[in-house]
């Protein structure tokens, strides 16, 4: 994988680098900010994160866990002490199902963050630089070995202050 | 700190690689306090010692060796166990409720508020535990497969108890952690050796890439709209295991709301009592400005004026239900043996707050730290009036028995306070307390740091 690292002071010059390159069809862009900012994720990756389906998915599951452990257990040791009470009680029943949606849903999101934001760039591995995490930005431009010269080119002109051909 | 030279620094004029240089340099410059520091953890670890030599008393001796006797056998420990719950609330309310709302003062704070909630339920899950006659069965309350075909009894309250404290931990521990790893990348960059290998193991190799802060933003709102219901189940739960008995002074709707507001209340009282010292020792006064603790205060006074209402209530539900079981707990707790307590309870929670409804007063930072302490020892006191008051004056006057905590109980509390505190000075030390992320983040938007934090957004 060969591509070029662009380092930016402004954030201002990144958002144009971006728009422009993505108009250009340079190749696949990825950005770094010190900071989320809503105005990058919008021109690097537009659309909603998946994560939100894993939360639904551990909510719901969470849910019937929480029914179905408490519906089948008393069923299994039925304690007629239930003070004229049906023996499946459905409201108490349901915070512990309530209390299982949250501890799954929360389990699901965290999931979901690991697998997306964590995992996939461990798989997939992108160069960096440690002023990312000061106040750097950077921007990354995936392209072929023969373009880098041109790209390189492309950031400076957009106000790179330093860039990295790999 | 506050040198003209330093804040021009923050200047939105500058570019942000010089702002946000200054933001690490002043927020990991916290990591380093003297000897204080290592003199306050020793007698943290002291006390812990203290508290559990004084528990293995209670275990080789039962626990006769507290003042619990029929009928009060919820005494020092229940209530402790709802005071340290109580704390966590505010904690859960500053890091999501408040940032659903999208007021963006909360930042400053937020970190310290997120880790006081997670050590408060490590030292609230100590006590049922601890209340335990062999505690060494506790985990009967947990619902397993086993050879006798046993399970617990779901209907129970004290079960809805564990599964929600044990959903409350996981969930403060993972929110907490979530918001860690951006600053722990930081640590990570500014850190060499050791310190860097281990670095980078916790922050999971975050590179800050767009695509990262996109899924990090998202499970981040989904955590807070997940916790925010939670920390109302919480203590609504806690309420009902009194509740949801019908001991006179305990079995009332209204339980479930006014436990919730009087434990957002005390846990507001718990960040500021931890705040105001933590932001002066580490030189973060630039950063949790008084405007921030001033709008701490106003949510103060706010659910001050709730928790109020609610025993004005209660007693107006005792003489309205004509119930004379009920009616006596309420006389006995006004004028009675508890009265002493009853009315510090009334002076630390509903007359002192009031304060705050003088704008100067909620900018006075010696008044604020010592309504907050006052704010600690009412709440402690209203769940012991309500908890053990209640219990001792039940429905045969032949049985009513006055209750007081014997040393053990009193060492076993201060243990845990020490626990408590020596998990925080922990945490000061080793792990950013203000969120780096976030301040850069409102910084971006094109505002130094102590404007966007303070100026926008009341409560």
């Amino acid at each position: 994988m060969s591509g070029v690292l662009g380092i930016f002071e402004q954030r201002e010059d990144l958002l144009k680098a971006v728009k422009e390159a993505r108009t250009e069809n340079l190749g696949p862009l990825e950005a770094f900010s010190p900071a989320p900012d809503e105005d990058l994720i919008e021109a690097v990756s537009p659309g909603k994160s998946p994560v939100r389906w894993l939360t639904l998915l551990g909510g719901v599951t969470g849910g019937i866990c929480g029914m179905a452990l408490t519906i089948w257990t008393t069923a299994q040791w039925p304690l007629l002490i239930t003070g004229g009470k049906p023996l499946i009680s459905i409201p108490p029943f349901l915070i512990i199902a309530f209390e299982l949606t949250i501890l799954f849903g929360a389990l699901g999101t965290v999931s979901g963050f690991l697998y997306w934001s964590i995992w996939a760039r461990h798989r997939r591995p992108l160069p960096y630089d440690t002023r990312f995490s000061q106040g750097h930005f950077g921007l990354w431009i995936e392209c072929p070995s023969v373009d880098t010269e041109q790209v390189a080119k492309f950031l400076k002109e957009r106000g790179a202050t330093e860039w990295e051909i790999r | 700190m506050s040198s003209p030279d330093a804040s021009h620094e923050l200047s939105p004029r500058l570019p942000t690689t010089t702002r946000f240089g200054r933001v690490n340099r002043d927020i990991l410059g916290t990591l380093h306090p003297g000897r204080l520091y290592f003199a306050a953890l020793a007698l943290c670890l002291l006390g812990i010692g203290w508290g559990v030599w004084s528990w293995t008393q209670q275990v080789n001796s039962g626990l006769a060796v507290t003042g619990l006797h029929n009928p009060v056998m919820w005494g020092a420990y229940i209530t402790t166990f709802v005071f340290w719950v109580g704390i966590a609330h505010s904690g859960t309310l500053i890091s999501a409720i408040l940032f659903l709302f999208r007021a963006r003062w909360r930042a400053a704070i937020s970190r310290a508020a997120e880790a006081m909630t997670v050590f408060a339920v490590m030292t609230a899950g100590l006590f049922p535990i601890i209340h335990l006659g062999r505690p060494w069965l506790f985990y009967w309350l947990i619902p397993y497969p086993n050879q006798r075909g046993l399970w617990v009894n779901f209907r129970s309250p004290l079960l809805w108890d564990m599964f929600a404290i044990g959903t409350y931990f996981t969930v403060s521990v993972l929110f907490f952690y979530l918001g860690l790893v951006p600053d722990l990348a930081v640590l990570r960059d500014n850190s060499t050796g050791w310190k860097r290998r281990i670095f980078s193991v916790v922050s999971l190799g975050w590179s800050g890439s767009t695509r990262e802060w996109k899924h990090f933003n998202s499970s981040y709102l989904f955590m807070a709209a997940l916790a925010t219901p939670l920390v109302i189940s919480v203590h609504s739960v806690v309420s009902w295991d009194f509740a949801v008995a019908i001991v006179p002074g305990w079995h009332s709707t209204l339980f479930a709301p006014y436990f919730v507001a009087g434990a957002i209340f005390s846990g507001l009282g718990m960040v500021l009592t931890l705040i105001i010292p933590a932001r002066k020792i580490l030189h973060l006064e630039e950063y949790i400005t008084s405007s921030h603790l001033e709008n701490v205060a106003k949510l103060i006074l706010f659910t001050s004026l709730i928790v109020t209402y609610s025993y004005l209530i209660e007693f107006f539900f005792a003489w309205y239900s004509e119930n004379p079981y009920e009616q006596t707990v309420f006389m006995s707790r006004a004028v009675g043996d508890y009265a002493p307590l009853f009315w510090l309870m009334v002076v630390c929670n509903c007359l002192a707050p009031m304060l705050f409804f003088i704008p100067s007063a909620r900018r006075n930072i010696a008044l604020l730290f010592v309504i907050s302490l006052l704010i600690n020892v009412g709440m402690w006191t209203e769940r012991f009036v309500i908890i053990a008051g209640s219990l001792a004056r039940q429905f045969d006057v032949t049985t009513w028995r006055d209750y007081g905590p014997s040393w053990v109980e009193w060492s076993i509390l201060l243990g845990s306070l020490c626990w408590f505190l020596f998990w925080f000075l922990l945490f000061i030390r080793h792990l950013p307390a203000i969120p780096i992320a976030e301040v850069k983040e409102a910084m971006l938007h094109g505002s130094p740091a102590r404007n966007s934090l303070t100026a926008e957004g009341q409560p």
